[in-house]
C-alpha cells in the first residue's frame, strides 16, 4: 500500500527508534514487547504526543505483517455506549491471534470519555478476554479512570514533547515536503499548537496547501481564519444587556459548529475568566455554569439550560 | 318532553360538586359574607344551593331576572337579613350574577347591597364571572373572596361518562375527552355538548362545533405571559399541545414579551427548572414530576413578570426545531467526512469535527481527496465558505 498523503499518517513514526520524546516509556515498551509478555496498559497524557502512535508500534512489533488482523482500534467518544464496545470486542476476541503467538491488541482511545458505569462494565470485559487480548487504553486524564481499571494496567505517563523535539519534527517535514519555512514561522507554529503534534501537522499541511513558502505571516493568517471569537461575542452582547441578540448568536454558534452544550459551557467559563470585571461576579457566573453543566449531565435540554445561563449573565 | 341533561343531572349532594367546597361551607357557617368568582359553568350557584341543603338553611335568592333596584334589594336582602325565619330556620342569601345589576333599572341596588352587607345577620353570598368589574369595587371590601377554578377536564370526563352510562349511550373515551377539552372547564357547556351530539344513542362528536372559547396556543401564551397568576398552569389542560411544545413557544417568546432583564432571567430560570423536571421524568420514569414541570413552566413564567409593562405582543412560532433540522442537514456532510477520515488518521470523529477548520484546506488536495474517497456532495461541502 502506498503511504498516506495526510501528514499525520505520512510522518507517523513506524518503529520505536523514530519516536520523538517519551524515552523512558519507549524503553519499557520495547522490553515488554521483546519479552512477549504484555500486561494491559494505560497510556495517559495530553493529546498529540504519541499515545496512539506507540500503541500502533507495539502492535506492529508483536505481529509483523499480520498486525492489522490482530489490532482493533475503538474510540470511546464515538462508540455509542459500552454495549457497542463490548460486542465489537467480543467479535474480535473470539478467535486467537492469527498466525501469531502474541495476544491481540485492542486500543481503546479516549477511554476517559467513558462513564464510571461503563468503565465498570469494561473491567469485566478486560478480564473475560485476557487469554487472547491485551487492552491499551489511552486517556488525557488518568484520574478519570476508575481504580479497578488502573490496578489492572501498567500505567505509562506520556510527557509533553520539548520544544526541541517539536522543532525537529517540523524540520523533518519541511525537508521531505520541500517547504521553505523560516525560524519565526517555526516558533509561531509551535506556540499556536502548544506541543500537540497532531494539530501541528494539520496546520502545517493546511498552510502548505496555500503556499510552499511559509512565513510567520502565513501562520498568523491561518490562525486568524480558524480562531473563533463566537463565545467572546456572545458574552459581550450579554454583558451589554442585548439578550435577544446574544441568545440568537449562541444558537447559531451551537448549530453551525455542531458543538455540544458542555463545549459551550466550558468555553464560556474560560472566557469569563479573561473578562474585565469584579472577581466576585466572575465567581457567581462560574458557580452558575457548574449548576447548568450538572443539569446537562443529567440529560436536560441544552438550549433551554444555556439560555437560562445567558439570561443570568445578562442580568448581572 | 324529556328533561335536559342539565336539569336531570344537577348535582344531588354537596359531594357531587367538582370543586373544593369545604372552605366555602366553613365560611358560611361562620356567617361571613362571600364573593365567589369563576368562569361560567364552574358550579358557583350549585355549590351555594347544596351548601344550603347541607346546613339546612333557608336560601333566599336574588338573580338577574329579579329587578334589583334599591327597593327590591332592600325588601329581600334588607328585611330578611334582620328577621328570623318563620320556622326558626337559619337563612342565607344568594345574590347570583351580580354583574347583571345594571345602571338604569337597578338604580341604587348596589348601594343597598353594600349597606345590607354591613347590617345583615345572615351570610350573603354573591357570585360573579368577573372579579375586576368596576361596579363591584365597593362590595369587594366587605366580603371574603373565593375563586372557583375551571373544572379539571378529567373530572368533566368522569361526569360525562356517568351520564352516558345512565342513559345507555355508546361512547368511546376519545369522544368524551374531546367534549371535555372543548368545554374549557365549563361543566354546563360540556353536558350540553354531550346531549347535542347524541344521535341514535351514540355520540357523534366529530361534527361537534367547537366552542368559541377554544384556546389556541397563542391565547395560552397570552394567558401565561399576562396573567401573573399561580393558576395559569391549568391552561395546559385545555389546549391541544403538550408541555414540550408549550416550552418551545415560551422559549421563543420570553425575550419578545419581557424587556426587563430581571424578568427574562426569572422566566428562563423557571423554564430551566421545568426542563430539569422533564429530564428527571425521563431518567426515573416517574411521571409524578410532570405536575412540577407544568407549574414551573406556566406559573413560573407568569409570576416572572415584575417590571415589564404590559404591551400587545404577536407571539412567534418557535424557530428552534427548524433551525436544528437545517443545521443537521448542513452538518451531515461534515459528519460523513469526519467518519471517513477517522479510520485513516486514528482520531475520533468528535475530535475531527471540533477541529474541522484545521483539516478543511488540505483535505481539498487531490491526493487526499482520492485517499479518503469523498463523494461529490462532500467535496462541494469542503469548497463552500
Amino acid at each position: 500500500m502506498a503511504g498516506s498523503s495526510i501528514w499525520t499518517e505520512k510522518f507517523r513514526p513506524k518503529s520505536f527508534d523514530e519516536v520523538a520524546g517519551q524515552r523512558d516509556t519507549v524503553k519499557k515498551l520495547k522490553a515488554l514487547v521483546e519479552s512477549k509478555n504484555l500486561p494491559h496498559m494505560l497510556f495517559s497524557g495530553p493529546p498529540g504526543i504519541g499515545k496512539t502512535t506507540l500503541a500502533l508500534i507495539v502492535s506492529k512489533q508483536l505481529h509483523g505483517n499480520n498486525w492489522k488482523q490482530n489490532f482493533l482500534e475503538l474510540n470511546a467518544s464515538d462508540s455509542r455506549g459500552i454495549d457497542t464496545i463490548r460486542t465489537q470486542v467480543k467479535d474480535f476476541a473470539k478467535t486467537m491471534a492469527l498466525e501469531s503467538e502474541s495476544p491481540k491488541i485492542i486500543l481503546l482511545d479516549e477511554a476517559d470519555a467513558l462513564t464510571k458505569e461503563a468503565q465498570q462494565a469494561l473491567r469485566r470485559t478486560m478480564e473475560t478476554y485476557a487469554n487472547s487480548c491485551r487492552f491499551i487504553l489511552s486517556c488525557n486524564f488518568v484520574n478519570k479512570i476508575i481504580d479497578p481499571i488502573k490496578s489492572r494496567c501498567a500505567i505509562f505517563k506520556f510527557k509533553p514533547l520539548t520544544k526541541e523535539d517539536s522543532l525537529e519534527i517540523i524540520k523533518k517535514i519541511a525537508r521531505s515536503e520541500e517547504l521553505k519555512i523560516d525560524e519565526n514561522a517555526v516558533n509561531k507554529l509551535y506556540e499556536l499548537t502548544n506541543g500537540d503534534i497532531r494539530q501541528l501537522q494539520n496546520v502545517l499541511q493546511s498552510c502548505s496547501s496555500i503556499s510552499k513558502t511559509i512565513t510567520e505571516n502565513e501562520i498568523n493568517e491561518f490562525a486568524a481564519k480558524i480562531e473563533s471569537n463566537d463565545i467572546k461575542e456572545i458574552l459581550n452582547l450579554a454583558f451589554s444587556k442585548k439578550f435577544l441578540l446574544s441568545r440568537n448568536k449562541m444558537l447559531d454558534t451551537i448549530l453551525n459548529n455542531g458543538l455540544s452544550g458542555i463545549d459551550i459551557i466550558k468555553q464560556i467559563q474560560r472566557e469569563v475568566m479573561e473578562f474585565n470585571m469584579p472577581e466576585e461576579k466572575k465567581l457567581n457566573i462560574i458557580e452558575k455554569c457548574g449548576e447548568i453543566e450538572f443539569r446537562l449531565v443529567e440529560g436536560s435540554n441544552e438550549y433551554i439550560q444555556l439560555e437560562s445561563l445567558l439570561a443570568f449573565i445578562a442580568k448581572n | 318532553m324529556t328533561k335536559s341533561f342539565i336539569e336531570k343531572y344537577k348535582p344531588k349532594n354537596l359531594e357531587d360538586i367538582p370543586q373544593d367546597t369545604q372552605m366555602l361551607l366553613k365560611l358560611i357557617k361562620e356567617k361571613n359574607n362571600i364573593l365567589i368568582h369563576g368562569l361560567t359553568g364552574t358550579c358557583k350557584t350549585s355549590a351555594v344551593y347544596k351548601i344550603a341543603d347541607t346546613l339546612n338553611y333557608e336560601l333566599l335568592e336574588l338573580n338577574a331576572s329579579d329587578f334589583r333596584n334599591r327597593e327590591n334589594v332592600e325588601k329581600i336582602v334588607g328585611e330578611n337579613s334582620k328577621q328570623t325565619s318563620l320556622f326558626n330556620k337559619k337563612k342565607m342569601i344568594l345574590v347570583d350574577e351580580i354583574e347583571g345589576l345594571s345602571g338604569d333599572q337597578d338604580r341604587g341596588g348596589m348601594q343597598a347591597l353594600a349597606r345590607a352587607l354591613e347590617e345583615t345577620k345572615y351570610p350573603i353570598i354573591i357570585t360573579t364571572n368577573n372579579l375586576n368589574n368596576e361596579k363591584i369595587k365597593e362590595i369587594k371590601k366587605a366580603v371574603k373572596i373565593i375563586k372557583f377554578e375551571p373544572i379539571n377536564s378529567k373530572q368533566i370526563e368522569i361526569i360525562l361518562k356517568k351520564i352516558c352510562d345512565n342513559e345507555n349511550i355508546e361512547y368511546d373515551n376519545i369522544q368524551i375527552k374531546k367534549i371535555a377539552i372543548n368545554s374549557a372547564g365549563d361543566i354546563r357547556a360540556a353536558i350540553n355538548d354531550l346531549q347535542s351530539s347524541i344521535i341514535n344513542n351514540k355520540i357523534d362528536a366529530a361534527e361537534m362545533t367547537q366552542r368559541d372559547y377554544e384556546i389556541t396556543i397563542e391565547n395560552a401564551m397570552n394567558t401565561i405571559f399576562k396573567s401573573k397568576s399561580l393558576h395559569s398552569y391549568k391552561i395546559t389542560e385545555y389546549i391541544n399541545a403538550d408541555l414540550d411544545e408549550i416550552m418551545l413557544w415560551l422559549d421563543e417568546n420570553i425575550p419578545i414579551e419581557f424587556d426587563d432583564l430581571e424578568d427574562i432571567e426569572n422566566a428562563y430560570n423557571k423554564l430551566g427548572k421545568a426542563d430539569l423536571f422533564k429530564s428527571r421524568i425521563m431518567r426515573w420514569q416517574y411521571w409524578g414530576f410532570m405536575h412540577y414541570q407544568n407549574i414551573m413552566l406556566c406559573s413560573g413564567v407568569s409570576l416572572s413578570r415584575k417590571n415589564t409593562k404590559a404591551k400587545a405582543v404577536t407571539y412567534k412560532r418557535p424557530m428552534l426545531p427548524l433551525k436544528i433540522w437545517q443545521s443537521n442537514m448542513r452538518n451531515a456532510k461534515k459528519m460523513s467526512i469526519a467518519k471517513k477520515l477517522s479510520n485513516i488518521v486514528h482520531t475520533s470523529t468528535k475530535k475531527i469535527i471540533k477541529n474541522f477548520e484545521k483539516y478543511r484546506l488540505f483535505l481539498k488536495e487531490p491526493q487526499v481527496l482520492k485517499e479518503i474517497e469523498l463523494d461529490e456532495e462532500e467535496i462541494t461541502f469542503l469548497n463552500k465558505k
